[in-house]
């Protein structure tokens, strides 16, 4: 199935630091958000969208709430949610992972490390199946 | 780093979107904190500017990693443990806390200063971190009852964390795999202190949401702009002013023609077609005038944090007060315009507004307000400076101008108070008593009034005694192309920048006075000076005893009015200026040249230097 990633960061820099290590991995259906709340709107808008990449602090809405609405909705809670996070905020991955975070990728990270992430989430989504 | 020049990472071909994104974004981040560092200062308690600095640097230092840009993350990084220190209410802002966050944000603005120009971080930073570093271990070691209160949360959240562990691996195994648990402890003792802030910054974001809605919108804007390198937009602009030129001539040749050609069907379709380039190309023209506009927030943003540094040095309070930061012009008119305001800001915190003692025997707020504000008038823009300081004593000035020989004693009994305020900006005037650290430094108003005339603006000052001192100037929107008006002066045209003329007069011979041997016409009450260009342009004057109606073009430079004597008014029109070209260089009173629809030349006066040869 081909993924349709949301990426979601207020910084335009970041997203493109995102989007293109996806590029290279071979990927190329992208949707950008500068917010959780703006995420909110685009994953609303294109039900397409099937793989969700998001930074943790943002203004609006936060990473965490974001992960959070998605879990409480009903058509799309199941998708699969990728946190970008920064060295040493180990409580932020916590809440993360109770809030039902897939998996989560530490900045600085190579499209390989992407590569990988991105595996484990679909290879568990496949098994569950 | 010292051999290498260039970062491999900021010259790579399929990098260059990304380093250049970056140098956009960080650029408009350290602005946005240029001003709200100052403004932290102001309002310590405001969490939520805390927690949008912090955001500031944290996005600077997530960006900056990835570009293998280890200094700019390194001393980010410092920073933002600072500002997590203050989050935490672990320490208090204080103005050496402030000091140390300023400094690393030079060092932030110096880096990406070299990273766009030299495409390399190098930039002494050893020192600043080691500042930063010590600082913050003087924070954590005076903190001790905050350490304490740290190491009970830290238990706490020790058995939390290992709660959520078990759970966590229960539920995914790919968490196992990615080895979280060795990461977690490491990152226990060493970063334990960001792990609260973190949680804090998400409890307080919801508050934030309301006022920021608008913030999604302006991200998008960012998203649908690009960078157009600067020379594109001058030689855009190049090609419109000689459009202009042609579309002048064009419409020339279409009024020829269709007075010899009348009603055929030939000069119809010239017309229409000449009316259709005509509308067109001031469509254009507008937008290439639009598309180099950048709001003077740009240069106001840099002032918050100057006033700050200066008032601190000179031991003053000062609040700055900024205003339609919005407002727009030309790129060049930024870039010019930034040095003068810089020294009448200056000027403000030196010589304006008193020190806190002071103000308080007055009775006057402690603390001062300089207020910077820009707005539209026309094709104009009106740039304030104004402070509650202690005003200029027009006496104090008038009596320095006369002990510098400046003015005469007779003269300076006759001038109005504008004008003896305005003599502050006459070359070699200087009212600073004492020689200060902060202006004083030899370039006095005569140089901040040079360059805004260059800039074919004005400048103008008002001041209440004991109340305060309010700098006017009012500059040009552009400065390619102007709206002019055209007279004749013997048998040649010249043209008068519009924005200068403030009506036109006939006036009878006989009213023409004489006072000192200079003529003068009575204006309903107040008396006009003539000012003949025909002889300061052609070194002589034609004397027509049977000439009886002389017109008059009553133009205003700053507060001061002139008439202008003229033998003959030709109408308006939209004048592109060009330059006289190296081999005539500067000429006294002529600010540049224009072709006109048939194909003439016509030279443009630069009134202000034309009126200063005409008063000797």
């Amino acid at each position: 199935m081909a993924l349709k990633f949301l990426i979601v960061d207020d910084s335009q820099t970041m997203r493109r630091i995102v989007v293109n290590s996806l590029k290279n991995l071979g990927y190329e259906d992208f949707v950008e958000a500068s917010d959780g709340k703006d995420a909110l709107l685009k994953l609303s808008a294109d039900e397409t969208i099937n793989f969700v990449i998001t930074d943790w602090n943002m203004p609006v809405l936060s990473g965490l709430e974001l992960i959070k609405a998605i879990r409480s909705d009903a058509k799309m809670g199941n998708t699969p949610v990728l946190m970008v996070t920064t060295r040493g905020v180990k409580d932020d991955i916590i809440e993360a992972l109770k809030a039902k975070v897939n998996n989560y990728v530490v900045k600085p990270f190579t499209p390989a490390i992407l590569r990988e992430k991105i595996d484990q989430i679909l290879a568990a989504a496949g098994g569950g199946n | 780093m010292a051999k290498v020049n260039q970062n491999p990472m900021l010259i790579d071909p399929d990098m260059k979107e990304i380093v250049e994104s970056f140098i956009v974004e960080t650029k408009e981040i350290l602005e946005k904190l240029d001003v709200d560092l100052v403004e932290m200062e102001k309002r310590p308690d405001d969490t939520e500017l805390l927690n949008s600095v912090f955001r500031h640097f944290h996005t600077i230092k997530g960006t900056s990693s990835f570009l293998g840009l280890d200094k700019l993350t390194g001393v980010t990084h410092k920073g933002e443990d600072i500002l997590n220190k203050l989050r935490k209410g672990e320490a208090i802002l204080t103005s050496d806390i402030m000091d140390a966050l300023l400094k690393a944000f030079d060092k932030m603005k110096s880096l990406l200063y070299s990273i766009e120009e030299f495409q390399n971080e190098d930039v002494e930073v050893k020192n600043t971190i080691k500042e930063l570093t010590s600082l913050i271990s003087t924070l954590e070691n005076g903190g001790k009852v905050s350490e304490a209160k740290k190491n009970v949360k830290k238990s706490n959240k020790a058995g939390k964390k290992s709660e959520t562990v078990k759970t966590k691996k229960s539920d995914s195994e790919s968490i196992k795999q990615v080895e979280s648990e060795e990461e977690i402890t490491s990152l226990e003792e060493a970063e334990d202190a960001e792990d609260e802030q973190e949680q804090e910054l998400v409890k307080t974001e919801p508050k934030r949401s309301d006022e920021n809605k608008l913030k999604p919108e302006i991200t998008k804007k960012v998203e649908n702009s690009i960078r157009v390198d600067v020379e594109r937009l001058d030689e855009l602009l190049n090609i419109v002013s000689e459009l202009v030129l042609g579309r002048n001539r064009l419409a020339q040749v279409n009024s020829e023609f269709a007075l010899e050609n009348e009603g055929t069907k030939f000069s119809r379709d010239l017309f229409d077609a000449t009316k259709q380039i005509d509308l067109m190309t001031n469509e254009l023209q507008l937008v290439v005038m639009k598309t180099r506009m950048i709001k003077i927030g740009k240069v106001f943003n840099k002032f918050p944090r100057l006033v700050r540094d200066l008032s601190r040095e000179a031991n003053k309070q000062i609040n700055i007060v900024i205003k339609g930061e919005e407002t727009e012009l030309d790129k060049t008119l930024i870039e010019e315009i930034n040095d003068p305001l810089v020294h009448l800001v200056r000027n403000s915190v030196d010589h304006g507004i008193e020190t806190p003692d002071k103000r308080k025997e007055l009775g006057k707020n402690p603390t001062g307000t300089l207020t910077l504000s820009a707005e539209h008038e026309g094709n104009n823009i009106i740039i304030t400076i104004e402070d509650d300081g202690k005003g200029i004593d027009p006496e104090v000035i008038k009596n320095k101008a006369v002990s510098k020989g400046l003015i005469s004693a007779e003269r300076a009994r006759e001038l109005s108070k504008q004008e003896i305020l305005n003599l502050i900006f006459l070359p070699g005037f200087s009212t600073a008593e004492v020689v200060t650290n902060i202006s004083g430094r030899g370039v006095g108003m005569d140089v901040v009034k040079t360059n805004v005339t260059k800039l074919r603006g004005i400048i103008n000052v008002d001041s209440t005694t004991g109340a305060g001192t309010k700098i006017i100037v009012k500059l040009p929107l552009t400065l390619a192309i102007i709206p002019g008006m055209i007279v004749k002066v013997r048998d040649q045209s010249i043209v008068i920048p519009l924005n200068t003329v403030l009506e036109v007069l006939r006036v009878h011979r006989e009213n023409i006075y004489s006072i000192n041997q200079k003529p003068v016409i009575k204006m309903r009450d107040s008396v006009l000076p003539l000012v003949s260009v025909e002889k300061i342009l052609f070194g002589s004057e034609d004397q027509d005893e049977d000439k009886i109606w002389q017109y008059v073009v009553v133009v205003g430079i700053a507060e001061k009015r002139y008439g202008i004597e003229v033998d003959g008014l030709v109408g308006q029109k939209e004048v592109v200026i060009k330059s006289l070209g190296n081999y005539f260089g500067k000429i006294q009173g002529i600010a540049g040249s224009t072709i006109m629809g048939d194909g003439s030349v016509v030279m443009i006066v630069d009134l202000n230097e034309l009126l200063h040869i005409a008063e000797g």
